[in-house]
């Protein structure tokens, strides 16, 4: 059971995010196996994935959108005292990515660390463990790492989608000093059970699904059951929410969910990268709202710059909505409140990511996970 | 097979350029990469850094080639990456890298 | 780096070289690095009128026998095959082993407590894959280097490029040294290569590192070189060390204090040449360091030969070629003789003592000087050594 509760002290001071500069098209994976892509590119919704360089890992990444978040957050790293990495793709089965993440970072020695492991949730999870701790005031700062280089069997339908990108998030607390305040956390919600729609045993270099099975019992049930059990809980509709961003294997699960709940395209398009960029798995809800985040700070940032200012920024105080989905399965869902506060996210924007990239051929991306 | 203690006892001076911006004073392109380092070829470059106080200090590193290709005078950041292969068994190599801007 | 203010302690070198030797270089399949010193050994007594038992201290030049060949403490193994128990000092100092076992050997004889010393240099490395090969070699680098993936091909594309830029020099000049080496090593019938290369198919040679081409580099050798030394009163007519001078600097090329010269060349030279009582114009010929073909044009100018950023027109010119001003590498160098890392150094002394005493080309500025230069490294350790007869 969970209890509604509000929270009083939490918001996110620093985010930012990675995506990898190589991209594979739905294309590219089609006519490898000689199969027409057009109908598999209309029926995901997904264009090209990100793919990371042979050089790259997990942790490689989470270091890069932790950058970015420590830079935009302007804090000393030694104020954190809390790491936590959600992936289903750690570069060790035993030996924490937050340790070398942290030390990398100059964080600790004196800070709360584990890594997590809920598929695709794994990194909202994070963001959960550590609001907690911000919220009982044991920590000041928290970093909130989700990332993942994902591997797909060759010939998997999940090759067309399954792709590589990290997001991190600098929680702190607004009590002590709500002047670098991002966005408010408001409340938090999770809903779980044993559902074996995907999977990977330790020694198997690939996950294996369920395939069909992933859908309704899956994802929808899941999504789904959490997100009207979270309305029930904070007496919400989608109406109440500006912005919403879903887990996202795909365009079209996301899009039949949003259909179902009556939410728009406009509450749900800055977060939607899975397009331009396929499935990140963990990084992918929090992708969203770290792409969700930069769209409303582009819109603070045209409203100061605008010679007529306006008084009321309210109208730029927004509503954002993610729910995530981990496959075993469960989802999160989390309501942040953004302030007007202007971050200084000059450089590495998901827009930046997103027009910067080389297209590869099928043989460059077998390089680039080392298959050969 | 990198090994623990010596990656442990360097990691502050390994990680010490990350994020910095340096420029590219020499650079070149290995075709013959030596054990540990694959198959495909790479490019290395010296890199000098502004440390303060009209001094400079330089770092010998691999790059990172993205969107531009090197050029004597072209400017690099470092980032972290596995800085060369390491069997399923080995303790990673991480270290730094330096992408051309 | 530039501290010259061990030049008071500068004193003259005055040793006699009595006997020379080197085995053929190359792939030798049949041969280990015990057969490599044992022949060695038994060619340079051969070549003097004495016997093992003479023999008071041995220096051994080696840079890598326990990674090619599992083997360490390899002064036992030259008593055992000279049936005595004299000390034998191996000396490690990448391939400028070879000249610092010399220069120390000069230093035992210089001190008095030796009168006659024997300098042995030996490397069998082809017995190793190739990019293990370039993987141990890399020992002699940092290891920010080793890191980055740097091969001792890529540090010196690293100088070369600079180089290239800095003066104005174009890619065909880096091919002239190789293609002079390789025309000098038709003469030289212990060479790895002893035939002509042109430089069209130099420069038509698959990259390695950018700039740097397959033929602008020596070879994976095997091989070893002998001298015997000694202190005596009366040396007239026979060939003499007048000059041994080592200097070093630091390991990794990012340290120097720049990437156009070799600070351990100039400063050893300048060491060498006063202890000589010479400039660099009295060189008759030399025997350089050229692992790749920018050394030997880094060094023609660090040496003094010519002026800083000139060396690529002074070989244009024919300067360091048979006929020229100096002729640089006769024995066609690491190029085209071979580079068995620490017997490179003493090959080079071999190779002086046989043009002095035999001057293959008649047109050698006279008196007759030869300079051997040796480099270990990136230039971390130069060592210079002149005779005359």
């Amino acid at each position: 059971m969970i209890n509604k509760k509000k929270f009083e002290s939490v918001h996110i001071v620093g985010f930012g995010g990675y995506i990898p500069y190589w991209r594979l098209g739905v294309d590219q994976v089609g006519s490898n196996w000689g199969i027409e892509s057009k109908r598999i590119k209309t029926g995901l919704g997904v264009t090209q994935k990100a793919v990371a360089n042979q050089d790259e890992d997990a942790l490689t990444m989470a270091v890069e959108a932790s950058v970015t978040a420590l830079e935009r957050s302007g804090i000393d790293p030694k104020k954190i005292g809390a790491v936590f990495i959600g992936s289903e793709s750690h570069p060790y089965a035993v030996k924490p990515t937050g340790t070398i993440l942290a030390d990398i970072l100059q964080i600790g020695p004196d800070y709360f660390c584990a890594d997590l492991q809920f598929a695709c949730k794994a990194g909202t999870a994070g963001l959960q463990i550590v609001a907690s701790f911000i919220e009982a005031g044991i920590i000041d700062y928290g970093l909130v790492v989700a990332v993942d280089k994902a591997q797909s069997k060759p010939g998997d339908a999940l090759e067309y989608t399954a792709a590589a990108g990290a997001a991190a998030f600098i929680l702190g607390n607004k009590q002590k000093d709500s002047k670098d305040s991002i966005a408010n956390l408001e409340y938090t919600y999770s809903y779980a059970s044993d559902t074996p729609d995907f999977w990977r045993r330790p020694r198997e270099k690939f996950p294996s699904h369920g395939g069909r099975f992933t859908g309704e019992p899956g994802y929808f049930s899941h999504v789904e059951q959490c997100l009207q059990n979270f309305f029930q809980q904070t007496n919400t509709k989608p109406q109440n929410f500006d912005h919403v961003i879903f887990h996202m294997p795909n365009s079209k699960f996301p899009l039949k969910v949003a259909k179902k709940f009556g939410f728009s395209s406009e509450q749900i398009n800055p977060g939607l990268l899975v397009p331009h960029i396929g499935n990140p798995y963990a990084a992918s809800s929090p992708l969203g709202l770290v792409s969700t985040l930069e769209h409303i700070q582009e819109q603070i940032h045209t409203q100061e710059s605008s010679p007529t200012q306006n008084q009321n920024t309210k109208n730029i105080l927004k509503d954002i909505l993610v729910i995530s989905y981990g496959s075993g399965a469960g989802s999160d869902a989390f309501w942040f409140k953004t302030t007007n506060k202007l971050a200084p996210i000059k450089h590495k924007k998901i827009a930046g990511y997103l027009k910067n990239y080389k297209t590869i051929d099928y043989l460059e991306y077998l390089k680039k996970w080392e298959a050969i | 097979m990198t090994n623990p203690a010596n990656y442990w006892r360097n990691k502050k001076e390994t990680f010490s350029h990350l994020n910095k911006i340096g420029t590219l004073i020499s650079f070149t392109h290995i075709h013959n990469p030596p054990k540990d380092f694959g198959k495909n070829s790479y490019w290395v470059g010296i890199i000098e850094f502004d440390t303060g106080n009209n001094t400079k200090k330089l770092i010998t590193g691999q790059l990172v080639i993205e969107q531009s290709t090197p050029k004597i005078g072209a400017q690099v950041i470092g980032v972290v990456r596995k800085t060369r292969k390491a069997n399923s068994e080995s303790v990673i190599p991480y270290g730094v890298k330096f992408k051309l801007l | 780096m530039s501290n010259m203010s061990n030049m008071s302690n500068i004193t003259p070198v005055d040793i006699t070289v009595t006997s020379a030797y080197q085995t053929k270089f190359g792939e030798l399949w049949d041969k280990s690095l015990y057969d490599l010193i044992a022949e060695t050994i038994h060619g340079v007594l051969k070549n003097s009128s004495l016997e093992k038992k003479d023999i008071e201290i041995v220096y051994f030049a080696n840079k890598m026998a326990s990674q090619a060949c599992d083997q360490n403490h390899i002064s036992a193994i030259i008593n055992q095959i000279l049936g005595t128990q004299v000390p034998v000092i191996r000396i490690e100092a990448a391939c400028a082993s070879g000249g610092v076992a010399v220069s120390q050997a000069c230093l035992a004889l210089e001190s008095g407590k030796y009168k006659r010393a024997l300098i042995i240099g030996a490397e069998k490395m082809t017995d190793l894959p190739v990019d293990q090969i370039s993987y141990d070699l890399m020992h002699a680098a940092s290891q920010q280097e080793r890191d980055a993936g740097l091969t001792f091909v890529g540090l010196y594309a690293l100088l070369a490029k600079k180089y290239l830029i800095t003066f104005d020099a174009t890619e065909k000049d880096l091919a002239l040294p190789s293609a002079k080496n390789h025309k000098h090593a038709q003469s030289n019938p212990k060479a790895q290569f002893p035939f002509e290369i042109s430089v069209e198919k130099i420069m038509a040679s698959p990259l390695v590192a950018d700039p740097i081409r397959l033929l602008h580099c020596s070879p994976i050798t095997d091989g070893a070189a002998a001298v015997i030394i000694e202190k005596n009163k009366n040396n007239k007519n026979k060939i003499k060390i007048v000059a041994s001078a080592q200097a070093g600097d630091t390991l990794a090329l990012s340290q120097r204090e720049t990437l156009t010269t070799l600070p351990a060349t100039t400063h050893s030279a300048q060491i060498a040449y006063t202890q000589a009582g010479i400039s660099p114009q009295d060189i008759s010929f030399a025997e350089i360091h050229d692992c790749f073909s920018i050394a030997e044009i880094l060094a023609v100018e660090d040496l003094g030969f010519c002026k800083k950023g000139t060396g690529f027109r002074a070989m244009r010119n024919g300067d360091f070629s048979m006929g020229g001003a100096c002729p640089v590498n006769i024995s066609g160098g690491l190029k085209a003789c071979g580079h068995p890392v620490g017997a490179t150094g003493v090959k080079q002394i071999v190779e002086i003592v046989t043009q002095l005493q035999n001057p293959t080309h008649t047109k050698l500025k006279k008196p007759l000087v030869g300079l051997a230069h040796n480099i270990g490294g990136t230039g971390g350790t130069a060592v210079i050594h002149i005779l005359t007869k």
